[in-house]
């Protein structure tokens, strides 16, 4: 069992460890909800 | 209070702190390094957000959201200069802070000079830079003046003295440090300046909101939302530049030459270590410069074009220079003109501060510490003729702002092309390109000569811009050069050798970042070619999402691609950032060849 998730164990930290830049997901999320904030009528 | 009262009342606060900072430098720096380059220890959030004001002029702040009224949506695509203008610094920043340290060079010319075994390069290398402060300088006082001018009503020639009084002042007494420091107050003004005027215009209910913006937008000319063609062929003629996808491209290349002129390689040389590097290109500059300018200058200009053609009164008969000040009358409250005025000053001190100040250091080294002191000068006496050749510069600049309307268009265009060709000796720098000596010094000369005659007498030959014509002769000249058998002396051939050694070693990848480096030599080109190369003009009819028409919608998809790859760029593949190891093989490893 362990053997058989070692590869998807790692694969996820690997994953997390890409999160370090954390602030880079952020600034793309950020810029996503910006543009649709025009698309949604928040700038009436 | 009245809008003029908060510009007087905001300007004279600004002096004070700007004044403070100069005078606090004045009483500290007593070493010649300390005031040409900070000592080598301007900090990190000062080169952070100095470096990031310095790279967007007075010209960011009025004359782009100008343009953009003027072209429509072709020209926006120069927002991406957020990008290429901090691109040039991933290339070549950390190597030039790495050899600086090292070698102990104070100048560019040091560096070119010795790397190249040429003296003559030290001369075209003075010679860039003094156009380059004289010119670009210029360019921005008079801008000062004429915003002072609507703004105030004060005459153009005293607003231009009294603004240039102000950036002679803290430069002439404080130095490059000083000018950090001011600088950080700068890129708040000059983001949030930007960002404010955006804001004041699209909420302004003449619009009827994004909605009713964007249906007006929809229904403008063509030319104003459309690339016109990917090339227009044939050798240049005057007036026939559009905004081509290669024109994009290569005006591009033009703005890559801000970070590669010799007042940024002396403003790398001057930072305490490379670490805000990869933040100063990624964060500050691609994102929050690029959060700016994709959205709100893009309103400001769009905006006015708008409003011109629904008939508005005030925006009948603007030109490009009477965008912003238009705006800024009809659409601020009081507070908001005294900020927003403050931001375009900031933009506009921000840039000529660091080239004026670099200029007069770059005569006083390269001139008259080395051929008519003979190396021989006091750090005092060094410090005192750099204050005396800054004050002639920052005269000369605005006598040719003054005097000169006509040179001084053709030579501040051009100022930026000269610091593009300065990549042909960076990359046999930095990244150990090979051509001899000769090459080198031909092929900056030919490069310059080739902007020049790309710019004033074919101008734009393909649509493509001076800048990629010099640079591209100054590489085809320099390993012709080569081509034909011409050798380096032994002298030049070991030097080259040993800082290519030493650089390779203390400067190598690790594993991962190798692994990056090898994607990204194909990333980078693909981008180029998508965002702002010749398949830009697929932009025309893409795509589109809330409600921003097809070709802005390209612009901010491929801006915010970009910000991911110049993530990739300087932190994955290293290019821009630092380690414990590097810092410290940096401090001890010193092998000096420029004296003091």
């Amino acid at each position: 069992m362990r053997g058989a998730l070692r590869p998807c164990m790692l694969q996820t930290r690997r994953f997390l460890m890409a999160l370090e830049d954390k602030w880079l997901i952020g600034i793309i999320a950020f810029i996503i909800l910006f543009t649709a904030s025009f698309g949604v009528g928040l700038w009436g | 209070m009245s809008a003029t009262t908060w510009v007087y009342v905001l300007l004279g606060l600004y002096m004070i702190y700007a004044f403070y900072e100069g005078m606090k430098g004045y009483f500290k720096e007593k070493t010649a390094a300390g005031y040409a380059i900070g000592g080598r220890s301007v900090p990190f959030i000062a080169f952070l957000m100095a470096a990031t004001a310095a790279s967007f002029s007075g010209w960011t702040f009025i004359g782009h959201p100008g343009l953009i009224w003027r072209d429509g949506l072709a020209y926006a695509f120069a927002s991406f200069y957020v990008l290429t203008i901090p691109i040039t610094g991933t290339f070549f920043a950390k190597r030039q802070w790495l050899l600086g340290k090292r070698y102990g060079f104070v100048t560019p010319g040091d560096m070119y000079a010795y790397y190249f075994n040429s003296e003559a390069l030290r001369w075209l290398v003075v010679l860039t830079a003094v156009l380059y402060s004289i010119f670009y300088s210029a360019v921005q006082m008079m801008a000062a003046g004429a915003l002072f001018n609507v703004i105030t009503g004060v005459d153009f020639l005293t607003g231009a003295l009294f603004l240039a009084f102000i950036v002679w002042f803290y430069v002439v007494t404080g130095g490059m440090k000083a000018g950090a420091w001011v600088g950080v107050l700068q890129f708040v003004l000059l983001v949030g300046g930007i960002i404010a005027m955006g804001f004041y215009v699209i909420i302004q209910p003449q619009f009827n909101g994004w909605s009713g913006f964007t249906s007006v937008l929809a229904k403008l000319d063509q030319k104003f939302l459309t690339v016109p063609e990917v090339i227009t062929w044939g050798l240049g003629k005057k007036g026939a530049a559009s905004w081509t996808a290669v024109m994009i491209l290569t005006y591009m290349f033009s703005l890559m030459g801000i970070q590669s002129s010799p007042a940024f390689t002396m403003t790398f040389f001057g930072i305490k270590s490379p670490k805000p590097l990869a933040w100063q290109q990624t964060f500050m500059s691609t994102f929050v410069v690029g959060f700016a300018l994709f959205y709100f200058t893009a309103i400001q200009g769009m905006g006015a074009k708008v409003l011109e053609v629904a008939g508005v009164a005030a925006f009948q008969g603007l030109s490009d220079r009477t965008v912003v000040p238009t705006l800024m009358q009809q659409f601020l409250p009081p507070f908001m003109v005294g900020f927003v005025f403050m931001g375009a000053i900031a933009a506009i001190h921000s840039t000529a501060a660091p080239y004026i100040n670099t200029g007069g250091s770059i005569l006083l080294r390269d001139i008259y510490w080395r051929f008519i002191r003979k190396q021989e000068a006091s750090d005092s006496e060094q410090i005192w003729v750099n204050r005396i050749l800054t004050t002639v510069l920052t005269i000369a600049a605005l006598y040719v702002g003054i005097n000169s309307k006509a040179a001084l268009v053709i030579l501040g265009a051009l100022a930026t092309a000269f610091g593009f060709v300065m990549y042909v000796l960076l990359v046999g720098v930095c990244w150990g390109f090979k051509f001899p000596r000769v090459g080198a010094v031909l092929g900056v000369a030919a490069g310059m000569i080739a902007v020049y005659l790309t710019y004033a007498v074919w101008p734009n030959p393909l649509s493509m811009h001076c800048a990629f014509w010099g640079t591209f002769v100054g590489l085809v000249v320099a390993y012709i050069c080569r081509g034909i058998g011409i050798k380096d002396d032994q002298e030049t051939i070991s030097r080259q050798a040993e800082i290519r050694q030493w650089l390779d070693s203390v400067d190598a990848p690790s594993e991962n970042g190798k692994k990056w480096r090898s994607a990204m030599k194909w990333i980078v080109p693909i981008w180029y070619f998508f965002a702002i190369g010749p398949a830009c003009i697929l932009g025309n009819n893409a795509f589109s999402f809330a409600g921003f028409p097809p070709l802005w919608s390209w612009q901010i998809f491929w801006w915010a691609v970009g910000i991911v790859m110049m993530w990739a760029l300087t932190f994955k593949a290293e290019l821009a950032t630092t380690n414990d190891e590097q810092l410290a093989r940096a401090e001890k490893e010193k092998m000096l060849v420029v004296k003091e």
